[in-house]
C-alpha cells in the first residue's frame, strides 16, 4: 500500500505521460508499441519510486527511467530479430510474398525509424530525448549526466546520421 | 522541433517526427491510459525503501583514513606518559634492577671504595649511583625552594620625588662635565 505522499508522487508522474509517451515513440515502431513501453515506463518508476532522492527531480528521474525501458526493450528486441533471421533459411525468405508499396510518408517514416535503430546508444538516445520528448540542452545534461557542449555535439552527429541514412534508404528503394 | 541551421533535409525529418508525434497523440488521448496504468499498479508489491532517502556512500580510502586515525587517537590516549628520566638518573634505575649491583649498593653505603676492595667496574657503578642520587635530592630541593621574588620597599609620594630630584641633579651635573669636556 503507498503512503500519501508516494501516491501524490505518481500523481506528479502521471503529468509527465504523454512526454513519456512521446520518447517511447521516438524508441519504438508505432503508437501502440510506445503505449505499451510507456506503461512499463510506469509500472517500473512505481516499483522504484522511493529511489527519488529529490521532488524537484521527479521528470528528469521518470525520463531516465524511461530512457532505459526503452534502451532495455530494444535490446531485447534485436535478440529476438536474430535469432528470427537465423532460423529462417535465406531460400525461405526468398519466397516470402513482397510487402505492397506502402504511401511515401509512410515510407519516409519507416526509413527515419530504421535510420533511428541503427543508431549507436548514446547518440540514440540524445536524438530522442530532443526530437520526440522535446528537451532543452539542459535539461538533457542534467538528466543524461553530460555537458551540455557533449549534448551539441552528440545531437548534430546524430542528425547528420539519421538525415544520410534516410536519404540512402529512400535512394535505394527508388532505385532497387 | 526545427533547430535555425538546420539543412533543408533536416527540415522535412523533423516535420515528418511531427507529424508522427500528433498522430500517435490523438490516439493516445483517446485510450484510457491512466486507468490501464492503474489497473496493472494494483498488482505490483511497492519498495520496501523511504521515500527521499539518501543513501550515504563513503569511499573507502575515506573509511580506512577515519578508522586508522580513530585508532591511532586511541592508542595516543591510553599510552603512558614518557618517562623524563635522563642521564646517570636513567642508568641508575637500570642498574637497581640487576640484583648483584642492587646488593653492591646496600653492602657499600656510606664505606669507601678501598676498604671494600671493588673491582673498577663496580666503583665506575658505584659512582653513577651516587651521582643519580645527588641529583635527584638536587632535584627535590629545587622544587621546595618557594618561587617568591624580592619585595618591592613600598615609598611615599615625597621619598619619590627626592630619589627623582637627585637623579636628575646627577644626571645635569654629568651632561654639563661632559659638554665642557668636548669643548676643551
Amino acid at each position: 500500500m503507498p503512503t500519501v505522499e508516494e501516491a501524490r508522487l505518481f500523481e506528479q508522474m502521471m503529468t509527465y505521460r504523454e512526454e513519456i509517451f512521446q520518447i517511447c515513440l521516438g524508441f519504438s515502431r508505432n503508437a501502440s508499441d510506445a503505449e505499451d513501453l510507456a506503461q512499463e515506463v510506469y509500472l517500473r518508476a512505481y516499483k522504484n519510486v522511493a529511489k527519488i532522492h529529490s521532488p524537484y527531480a521527479v521528470k528528469e528521474w521518470l525520463v531516465r527511467v524511461a530512457r532505459n525501458t526503452c534502451l532495455d526493450h530494444q535490446k531485447k528486441r534485436k535478440v529476438v530479430r536474430v535469432f528470427q533471421t537465423r532460423a529462417l533459411a535465406p531460400e525461405v525468405r526468398s519466397g516470402l510474398p513482397e510487402p505492397p508499396n506502402p504511401e511515401e510518408s509512410e515510407e519516409r517514416l519507416r526509413a527515419l525509424k530504421e535510420a533511428i535503430g541503427r543508431l549507436p546508444d548514446r547518440l540514440r538516445e540524445i536524438f530522442v530525448l530532443r526530437m520526440y520528448g522535446d528537451m532543452s540542452y539542459r535539461d538533457l545534461a542534467r538528466t543524461l549526466r553530460i555537458r551540455e557542449g557533449t549534448v551539441m555535439s552528440r545531437l548534430n552527429r546524430a542528425r547528420a546520421a539519421v538525415a544520410c541514412s534516410v536519404k540512402e534508404a529512400l535512394h535505394d528503394r527508388k532505385t532497387g | 522541433m526545427i533547430e535555425k541551421r538546420d539543412n533543408p533535409e533536416f527540415q522535412e525529418i523533423a516535420g515528418l517526427i511531427r507529424e508522427e508525434k500528433e498522430q500517435a497523440l490523438q490516439t493516445f488521448r483517446r485510450g484510457d491510459f491512466e486507468q490501464k496504468v492503474r489497473k496493472q499498479l494494483a498488482t505490483v508489491p511497492m519498495g520496501k525503501h523511504k521515500l527521499f532517502e539518501h543513501s550515504m556512500i563513503v569511499p573507502a580510502s575515506v573509511a580506512a583514513l577515519i578508522v586508522v586515525a580513530g585508532g591511532l587517537a586511541l592508542l595516543f590516549l591510553r599510552r603512558p606518559a614518557a618517562v623524563s628520566q635522563t642521564g646517570p638518573g636513567r642508568m641508575a634505575a637500570i642498574l637497581s634492577e640487576w640484583p648483584g649491583i642492587s646488593e653492591l649498593t646496600l653492602s657499600s653505603e656510606g664505606v669507601p671504595a678501598e676498604t671494600t676492595r671493588l673491582s673498577a667496574m663496580a666503583q665506575a657503578v658505584q659512582k653513577v649511583l651516587m651521582l643519580a642520587a645527588k641529583e635527584k635530592e638536587g632535584e627535590e630541593q629545587k622544587s621546595l625552594v618557594p618561587n617568591v621574588l624580592p619585595k618591592v620597599p613600598h615609598l611615599s609620594l615625597e621619598k619619590k620625588m627626592e630619589i627623582l630630584l637627585k637623579e636628575k641633579a646627577v644626571e645635569r651635573v654629568l651632561a654639563s662635565i661632559l659638554e665642557k669636556n668636548k669643548e676643551g
